[in-house]
Formats: structure tokens, C-alpha cells, sequence
């Protein structure tokens, strides 16, 4: 990951094999920046220095001109996502439904088959992470999972066991205006009707 | 055939401001940890292109497009929960379609495995008397949706040289907005509804895609 590539991004397609990638897509406008991608790519073939001279000379890119200079990005080796390989064993999707001393009771949903029973589970406070034991309330949303982490990508070196929690991190939905109004109106017709109903008894 | 990693990717496609898009923004709205944040490794913070990677997370924005990504499985929610506060935050930002992506690096078991997969998804017949050693570099298939969300799906499978024997199978699934439309908060809907079902069936769909290219389920 330390080389430059020459193509834009796709639209929704996620750019390139790794996070950082990029599109292999040729497009006519002009990109407004240069992204990484790996030194050899296997989706056009070419290597990068290859793919530039290919730009430069090619037919039907030789009128291309850049209308601005691009930005160029040289990635550090974590500009991409960990590149750790996680075996799940097991995962779980938890509310909390009572906090008590150092503990916390929570009722989990099974996430990797969702028709097993749900299971009522009590853990240590000391599972969270220090940023969420601040923030965990009851009704908080976690995730939980279990599994193989190894040192080495696609499941090689050294195997850790790890338990993972990690609460839910959700900004509430805004309020809908229109919800709103139509609610106030409905309540609004609702007093009235009682007020009519009531000067007539 | 064992699956050697997998990589959530959530796209959406829009109008943004990259230069918003800071670590530290996040940290402010409660979307990561600020211990997270502050670690966050920046590349470069730009009003045409924001990208930075967080413990887990990879953020990458530019003016048309905002990807999230991940390469722990673990994170495959908390990866949709940065999505869906980012919607709920910025709802007045114009949002048009979603990508609902995965790509998951398969090791084979043999070589033979290989030559299988690739003469199965790119018989060499056509090209045998134009080019010398016609080998696949990467096919790519597209298919409407097979639910009732409007988009269409994309279906990628390429050489993934670094790994033996290793095929990279890419999955974009494309939503459009249901309406039409730009909502955002609506899109966000989307995503809390059909992104755990999508990425299952993402799941489930490659290694099977495999399997009937080298026989065993044909």
C-alpha cells in the first residue's frame, strides 16, 4: 500500500480490493484526486509505473489533461483497516437491563443464528472499555463477540482468544416536523371533541 | 477452500463537505470513542477529500461519495451504526444510494482448484486462438436485486495474487433511494433495516458462488 494509482472512484462500489483502494473503472471526467492502491494491481493487470505510462501514451487518454492539480496521497501502512484476521465463533447483540455494583445484566440476541433462544447473561463492568463503562446506561445496545484473532492475516501466527464488547454508538433520529404537527393536530381534535363532549353533559 | 478475511464496506453517495469529516468530529457526536479518535492515524483532512483510519475503521470522503470500512468482522455493526449516525446527523445532506458492500478473500485448496474456478467463470475457448496464455484477471456480473429494494447487484471475483491459490470476491450491493428521492434519513432506514440481511446473505452468496464454480454444489 504504498504506491499511487491513477483511476477515480466507482460510484457506490467500495474503491479497490482494500478499504484504500481503488476503482479499476476509466472515466472521461477529470479526477479531483489521485487515491493509493496496492503496488500491483490484479484487477487491471499493470503495475503502477505501467499504468502510468500506459495513461501517458495510450490512445484515447493522450488529450487528457488535468483541469487542476490532483492531490497526492502517500498512505502510511494504517491507512487501511487493521488487517487482522478474526475467526467469529460467536456473536450476540445485548441490552442492558440492570447495572448493579460491578456488574450489568443483559439480555442478548443471538446474531449469528437469530432463532436460538435469547439468553440473560450477568457481566463485569470491567469487560468495557473504559469510554464505554461511562457511558453505559440500562437500554444501552452492545455487541459482543467471540472468536480467534491472529497475528498474521488469513488465520496465520499467533491465536488469541478474544472476547469483544462494544456498545452501540447511535446519535438519536431527529424529529420529524411532520410527525410532529400531525400528532399535535391529532391530540388538538382529540381536547376539543372532550371539550364539546363535556359542556354538553 | 478456507475464507482468509472479510471486509464490510459501507458506501454512501451524495454531496459532501470531506473537510467535516475529522476524527474528532466523530468523537464530538458520539460515533466513536474519543480515546479512538484521538488515535486515529489522519491521512489528510481537505475540503475535496478527507481519509483517516480509526482503531477499526477506515473513513475515506470525497465531495460525491463516503466510505466506511472495516476488516474485523466484529465491527460489522458498530461499522452500520457510524453509518446511520452520519445519516441522522447530516439529514439535510442530500443522500441518492447506498452501496452495501463485501469482499471476502478466499484461499483455495490447490492449484487445480484454481484452474477450476477460473475455467468455470471464464472459459478460455473464445480466447484460446488470440492470445497465448489467456488467464482470468477478473469478471464481473450484474443482476437486479433479488428483493424489493429498488438497485441492482454487482458481483466481482478476481485473482487475489498475494494470497495462494486466492480468488477476491467483491459484492456491491446497490441500493437507490426508494423514493426517488434524496432523504437522507430515509436511506438511514434502509440501512438499519436490510444491512445485517444483506451482509448475511453476502456471506452465504461467495463461498457458495465458489463451490458451484468448482462443482461441488453444481
Amino acid at each position: 500500500m504504498s504506491d499511487f494509482h491513477g483511476d477515480t472512484w466507482g460510484l457506490d462500489e467500495p474503491s479497490g480490493n482494500a478499504p484504500s483502494g481503488v476503482s479499476s473503472t476509466q472515466s472521461d471526467e477529470v479526477p479531483a484526486f489521485r487515491v493509493p492502491a496496492r503496488a500491483a494491481d490484479p484487477e487491471d493487470g499493470l503495475r503502477v509505473d505501467e499504468t502510468r505510462a500506459a495513461a501517458e501514451s495510450g490512445p484515447g487518454l493522450s488529450s487528457w489533461r488535468p483541469k487542476r492539480p490532483p492531490i497526492f496521497i502517500r498512505p502510511s501502512p494504517r491507512s487501511v483497516a487493521p488487517d487482522r484476521g478474526f475467526e467469529l465463533l460467536q456473536s450476540w447483540e445485548g441490552t442492558v437491563e440492570r447495572i448493579e455494583g460491578e456488574t450489568f445484566t443483559a439480555v442478548l440476541d443471538d446474531l449469528i443464528d437469530g432463532k436460538r433462544p435469547r439468553l440473560v447473561v450477568e457481566l463485569p463492568l470491567e469487560e468495557l472499555s473504559e469510554q464505554d463503562r461511562r457511558i453505559i446506561d440500562i437500554g444501552s445496545v452492545f455487541y459482543w463477540s467471540i472468536g480467534y484473532e491472529s497475528a498474521l492475516p488469513g488465520g496465520r501466527g499467533q491465536k488469541r482468544r478474544l472476547s469483544l464488547i462494544r456498545l452501540r454508538r447511535l446519535p438519536p433520529a431527529p424529529v420529524d416536523e411532520a410527525v410532529v404537527k400531525a400528532r399535535v393536530g391529532a391530540l388538538e381534535r382529540l381536547f376539543a371533541e372532550s371539550d364539546d363532549d363535556l359542556a354538553s353533559v | 477452500m478456507k475464507v482468509t478475511q472479510e471486509q464490510p464496506i459501507i458506501v454512501l453517495v451524495g454531496s459532501f463537505n470531506p473537510a467535516i469529516f475529522h476524527p474528532a468530529w466523530f468523537a464530538r457526536h458520539g460515533l466513536l470513542p474519543e480515546d479512538e479518535a484521538n488515535a486515529a492515524r489522519i491521512d489528510l483532512v481537505h475540503p475535496e477529500l478527507t481519509q483517516f483510519t480509526a482503531e477499526w475503521l477506515s473513513v475515506q470522503v470525497s465531495q460525491s461519495r463516503l466510505q466506511l470500512a472495516t476488516a474485523l468482522t466484529p465491527q460489522e455493526l458498530p461499522l452500520r451504526d457510524v453509518a446511520v449516525g452520519i445519516l441522522r446527523l447530516l439529514s439535510h445532506t442530500p443522500i441518492s444510494a447506498i452501496g452495501i458492500n463485501r469482499i471476502v478473500s478466499v484461499e483455495l485448496d490447490s492449484e487445480t482448484d484454481w484452474i477450476r474456478v477460473n475455467d468455470a467463470l471464464a472459459p478460455k475457448s473464445p480466447w484460446a486462438d488470440l492470445l497465448p496464455s489467456p488467464t482470468m484477471a477478473g469478471v464481473t456480473m450484474e443482476s437486479p436485486r433479488g428483493d424489493t429494494l429498488p438497485g441492482r447487484v454487482t458481483v466481482r471475483v478476481s485473482a487475489a495474487p498475494e494470497i495462494p491459490f486466492g480468488v477476491r470476491l467483491n459484492l456491491n450491493s446497490h441500493v437507490d433511494h426508494p423514493d426517488g428521492d434524496t432523504d437522507a434519513l430515509r436511506l438511514a432506514g434502509v440501512l438499519e433495516g436490510h444491512y445485517k440481511r444483506i451482509q448475511d446473505d453476502a456471506k452465504a452468496f461467495l463461498p457458495n458462488l465458489l463451490e458451484h464454480a468448482l462443482g461441488v454444489r453444481a
